[in-house]
């Protein structure tokens, strides 16, 4: 029994996990939900890495100097196994022998990485949630979401078809939803559910639409037909162009592109653990995962310039916002759109292999920097970096791992982002200067808030936070920043001290990071490329002469050093005098007033037909709708009398209608 | 293995009969006993597939036969079953509803398998005179005496024109087998041929209640026990809807299409008109057989199409109607016994007082309505693909809007069940746990069927396809 044969419990079982503990889970002592569903995590993990190393075997290899020298039709050394990619199928609402929408899992060298990538973050988010949840009121319902939301994710990155791709990522927007609202009793996590859901739902139509128009295409939902000369064939240009944008469109509501980021700040308000998992390692990444399963028909469209023009954007749009904010969680959750948009780029240069790259790097780096914020808070009980204490006194494991992750971000030697960021502005550098120009400034943003956030929160006394409640974020409803709009989060208490956190939370930090760095060191050049080499498709011109690649690296680390040290430079003396101009300040945390212009003008735009529907509705729909129904009921108690009861009556009635057949059939 | 089906049941339901008196005060042992034979001739059935020939020109053997036996029995096990539920046993003795179950089912069997205008017949007489007197068996109720009555009389009249049609479709073929019918009728059909085809289909009408041949089935339904006009609604549906769909292939040769044309015309009236009738029904009963008005509507439209996949959602929507129909049949039946009648009035706070049986009601409600993830919407689905295939674009949007109409009366059973509050002195809730058991069994189908129907479909598929 080969673990690929097995691949369909790798999204099952943590979908029994949920039916398990909605079930069960509140009948459970203590931490037991907590338990039961890391354990299922546990096994998912291990069928995960299973079957990413039957897919290691079986993938075709690829000689790197060859690769490198440019020479890609001699490259190829070893022969993929005849039924690689793997696939299983079996028949779904198929009649007479027609296909229906078969259930595909379908296998290749990607699929196999990520799934792999979101077990293993999904088995340590799980792990560090057993104690960072505890004492929560719906403890076990917690687990159950969590479990719910991994089985979609899985079935996600394994879906073969699609439409299953559709129906998994529309269950990962509903636990997304939840779980944001988890706090349900705090009015800003409602709100902040509320934007989620409706800007996400609002760029999922874009995948229905763009689904169901390939389907007309194409006839099929099929992931790997896609990939087809002879399908793509079918579909010309323009229709190409407008599929794949509409599609494209859906990744960038999910993956929090420009200018649909605004709901990723807000999703912040949801437990660590949560903004660890959905909204930096998984299902944020879904949208750059499903535009590269688009590929095809992105190049096809011509339209893969859309994509890096947007991904390059919002990476330094990104960057240039996260400095101006002093909760650690909304500092990295622009870090996450900024990276996100790196991604995009590398997707859009035609760095395909470096984009996936970034996707698993970024997902353990940035789970990491989650998990490690959520026991920062767990322990210095604030979420304002100015406020905390020295952490670095008191929490050295948290320190130290998170340090870890914070040099993976910035992209300095030998950590992940280094290996992978770097590769995705070298494809830039190739594509075009201007994109490489963008990218290279955001880096040197991402190093400096990324240090400011660390000398700060570690290494700095407490101190009065500086805009705790400034003018400018009063009556900002859009902005979502307290019970009454204005009223900032709670202080820690009055002789506070920060406090290491429990070891299973430590054990997941720890994890963390090792996997980060592995990671980071398998996709790099010490270790031949070899993530990148796996996951190799088509055309990879990401890979440079080395000569190249190592100018290329010098020049990244350059300007992360640059960063980092404008950073250490002006907070380790002075953390709190004010470097930029009040406005910009404002400005920058007013999110430069997007949020704004879309609460009160789209707000206003999309209310006027609102209340011109409403008359409608009410007048004309309404009354046209109560005339059916009454009309019916009206019929309904005028065929009553048809029904006397006379067997005679019955009988005449029998009669008529053979007459009507006769005279009917003889017509 | 279809001749032993047939020997089977023939003889299970002699001796259940003869032995009833002397097990009265046991129904149990003879439900088990029914049970038996009936389990027994399922899996007969399941290896009757592979036959093939023609047994003594009157039987055709195959897969079709074979799904007839598995269906049948599947529907004769669960009343056996379900025959348990009422402590006592019925007053008349429980055994005689064994053996007349039984026949009934041995006459849809021979129903579908007929290959000879006389079997056709005689199975139908056989399925019909098992529901005359099951109907009537409440006989400490004036009501079900004269609903049987009155189904008799009009089942006469029904069998009277069916066999007036037989009698004129001889006279212008010149012969009773299937085949030489086909032979007489495949290039012209003269107008004495359609009047002997148009008094057929009324007589099937009558059986598969289709407007305006249906008066008989609410007062019907209405007289009878819950669990007999559970049977009532699927064993004979089911024989006369295969039946039906053999006829049409084999027999009516080029007339096929004209009576194809009637059955369309008959199903959607019944639609239509089944679901306005059903709007203000208050008993249960009554309101169910409108409901099964309907659905046979539902499936009469599948059959017109006359396609390999119509016939494949006929079956399709068979299973998912004998699962649906079988398991709220049997919540009413157990209520029935602890004392709740079956009326909207009745049932108010149903779910309130008894969550579990709620949501049970709820499962069968749904697939009626048909909710999507329940069989029944998978049924509904596949008759409108049907439908669209076959480029019956009318009738598909009349179904579709009428499928409306149906949430209308379905959703006031669940309002009755969830919204409104119990009633002052409703009897204490005693639900049997035979009757528990079973159902949720069903309701279990019924989710299973909705959510991975491929297996059921694949085997329906190669059961029709013999057909053609």
């Amino acid at each position: 029994m080969s673990y690929v044969e097995l691949s369909y419990w790798i999204p099952l079982l943590p979908a029994l996990g949920f039916v398990l503990l909605v079930l069960f889970g509140h009948s459970l002592p203590g931490r037991g939900s907590g338990w039961i569903a890391t354990a299922v995590m546990a096994v998912v993990a291990v069928l995960s890495l299973g079957l990413l190393y039957d897919v290691i075997l079986a993938a075709p290899g690829w000689d790197l100097a060859a690769l490198l020298g440019g020479h890609h039709e001699e490259a190829l050394v070893k022969a993929g196994s005849p039924d690689f990619p793997f696939r299983l199928e079996w028949s779904w609402l198929a009649i007479r022998g027609e296909a229906g929408i078969p259930l595909v899992i379908y296998i290749d060298a990607l699929a196999a990485v990520v799934t792999a990538m979101v077990a293993l973050a999904s088995l340590f988010i799980h792990l560090f949630s057993i104690g960072y949840m505890d004492g929560e009121e719906r403890y076990p319902t917690f687990f159950a979401y969590l479990q719910l939301f991994s089985a979609a994710m899985l079935a996600f990155v394994l879906a073969g078809n699609f439409f299953h791709s559709l129906l998994s990522w529309e269950v990962m927007g509903l636990m997304s939803y939840l779980l944001i609202g988890f706090l349900y009793k705090k009015k800003t996590a409602q709100q902040a559910q509320k934007k989620a859901f409706i800007t996400t739902k609002l760029a999922d139509l874009g995948f229905m639409l763009g689904l169901f128009w390939l389907y007309l295409l194409i006839g099929n939902f099929d992931l790997a037909d896609l990939a087809s000369e002879p399908t793509l064939a079918l579909i010309g240009t323009g229709a190409a162009a407008a599929v794949g944008l509409l599609v494209f469109v859906a990744a960038m509501g999910k993956s929090a592109q420009f200018p649909l980021h605004v709901w990723l700040l807000d999703a912040m308000e949801g437990p660590t653990p949560v903004s660890a998992m959905i909204h930096a390692a998984t299902m944020v990444a879904a949208g750059v995962y499903l535009t590269a399963r688009f590929y095809p028909l992105l190049i096809h469209g011509e339209v893969l310039w859309v994509v890096a023009l947007v991904g390059a954007f919002t990476a330094l749009f990104a960057a240039v916002l996260a400095p101006a904010f002093a909760d650690v969680k909304k500092i990295l959750a622009w870090s996450t759109v900024s990276q996100l948009g790196y991604m995009f780029l590398g997707l859009g240069v035609f760095g395909w292999a470096a984009a996936m790259f970034h996707l698993v790097a970024h997902a353990f780096f940035k789970a990491l920097l989650f998990l490690g914020s959520g026991s920062m808070i767990h322990g210095a009980a604030t979420q304002d970096i100015f406020e905390m204490d020295q952490l670095k006194k008191y929490m050295p494991w948290t320190y130290w791992t998170f340090l870890i992750g914070a040099l993976a971000l910035m992209g300095i030697p030998p950590f992940a982002g280094f290996w992978s960021k770097d590769l995705i502005l070298h494809a830039a550098e190739e594509h075009a200067t201007i994109l490489w120009l963008m990218g290279l400034v955001a880096a040197f943003f991402t190093a400096f808030y990324t240090t400011r956030m660390i000398v700060i929160a570690f290494h700095k006394p407490a101190m009065e936070s500086p805009w705790k409640a400034a003018e400018w974020t009063r009556g900002a409803p859009w902005l979502n920043l307290g019970p009454d709009e204005a009223e900032p989060d709670p202080s820690p208490p009055e002789g506070h001290h920060p406090h290491e956190s429990g070891v299973e939370m430590i054990a997941a930090l720890v994890a963390l990071a090792a996997l980060s760095l592995a990671v980071g060191l398998w996709g790099s050049p010490v270790f031949g490329y070899g993530l990148l080499t796996l996951v190799y498709w088509g055309e990879m011109p990401e890979i440079l002469p080395a000569a190249k690649l190592m100018g290329g690296y010098v020049t990244g680390t350059l300007v992360a050093l640059a960063g980092a040290g404008l950073a250490v430079y002006w907070y380790a003396a002075d953390p709190l005098r004010q470097r930029a101009p009040v406005w910009l300040t404002a400005a920058l945390q007013r999110r430069l007033y997007i949020d704004e212009f879309y609460y009160r003008v789209l707000g206003a735009l999309a209310q006027a037909p609102t209340y011109a529907l409403e008359l409608f509705d009410r007048y004309l729909v309404d009354g046209l709708v109560d005339l059916v129904g009454y009309l019916s009921l009206v019929a309904s108690a005028f065929l009553r009398h048809l029904q006397s009861g006379r067997f005679a009556v019955y009988a005449l009635y029998m009669l008529l209608g053979a007459l009507a057949l006769y005279v009917g059939g003889v017509r | 293995m279809t001749l032993a089906v047939i020997v089977l049941l023939a003889f299970g339901g002699l001796v259940l009969a003869l032995a009833a008196p002397n097990f009265d005060d046991r129904p149990g042992a003879l439900g088990a006993l029914s049970g038996t034979v009936f389990g027994a001739a399922l899996i007969l059935g399941l290896l009757a597939a592979g036959e093939e020939g023609v047994l003594y020109g009157a039987v055709q053997l195959g897969p079709l036969t074979a799904l007839a036996i598995v269906l049948l029995s599947l529907v004769g096990l669960l009343v056996a079953a379900g025959a348990t539920i009422r402590p006592g046993g019925f007053a008349l003795g429980s055994g005689e509803v064994h053996a007349l179950v039984m026949w009934g089912v041995l006459g849809g069997v021979l129903l579908v398998g007929s290959a000879h205008l006389l079997i056709f017949y005689l199975a139908l007489e056989l399925s019909a005179y098992s529901t005359y007197v099951l109907v009537g068996y409440d006989r400490e109720r004036r009501f079900g005496t004269e609903a049987a009555a009155k189904y008799m009389m009009l089942g006469a009249v029904g069998s009277a024109l069916l066999l007036f049609g037989m009698a004129l479709v001889y006279a212008e073929t010149g012969s009773l087998g299937y085949g030489g019918i086909a032979a007489g009728l495949a290039y012209q059909t003269s107008a004495l041929a359609l009047g002997g085809l148009a008094l057929m289909l009324v007589g099937l009408g009558f059986k598969l209640a289709w407007v305006p041949f249906h008066a008989w089935a609410p007062d019907a339904y209405q007289g009878a026990f819950p669990l007999m006009a559970g049977f009532l609604s699927t064993a004979p549906k089911t024989a006369l809807a295969l039946g039906l769909a053999v006829l049409l292939v084999r027999a009516f040769g080029g007339a096929g299409s004209v009576v194809a044309g009637w059955i369309g015309g008959l199903a959607l009236v019944s639609v239509v008109l089944g679901s306005l009738w059903a709007l203000l029904q208050t008993d249960l009963k009554r309101l169910l057989a409108y409901s099964t008005i309907v659905h046979m509507g539902f499936l009469g439209l599948a059959l017109s199409t006359a396609s390999l996949t119509g016939f494949t959602a006929v079956g399709y929507y068979l299973v998912a109607y004998i699962v649906t129909s079988l398991g709220l049949f049997l919540v009413l039946e157990a209520l029935e016994a602890g004392g709740i009648a079956s009326t909207l009035e009745a049932w108010k706070g149903l779910g309130r007082r008894h969550p579990l049986v709620g949501v049970l009601v709820a499962v069968f409600v749904l697939s009626l309505a048909g909710v999507p993830l329940l069989a029944g919407f998978l049924a509904k689905f596949y008759v409108f693909a049907a439908l669209a295939q076959a480029g019956a674009w009318a009738a598909l949007v009349v179904a579709v809007v009428m499928v409306v109409f149906g949430y209308y009366f379905y959703f006031r059973i669940l309002a009755a069940v969830f919204l409104d509050a119990p009633g002052e002195e409703a009897p204490a809730l005693d639900f049997s746990p035979t009757a528990l058991s079973l159902v949720i069994l069903l309701a279990l189908a019924v989710v299973a069927l909705g959510v991975w129907p491929q297996p059921v479909l694949d085997w329906l598929h190669v059961a029709v396809a013999s057909l053609f």
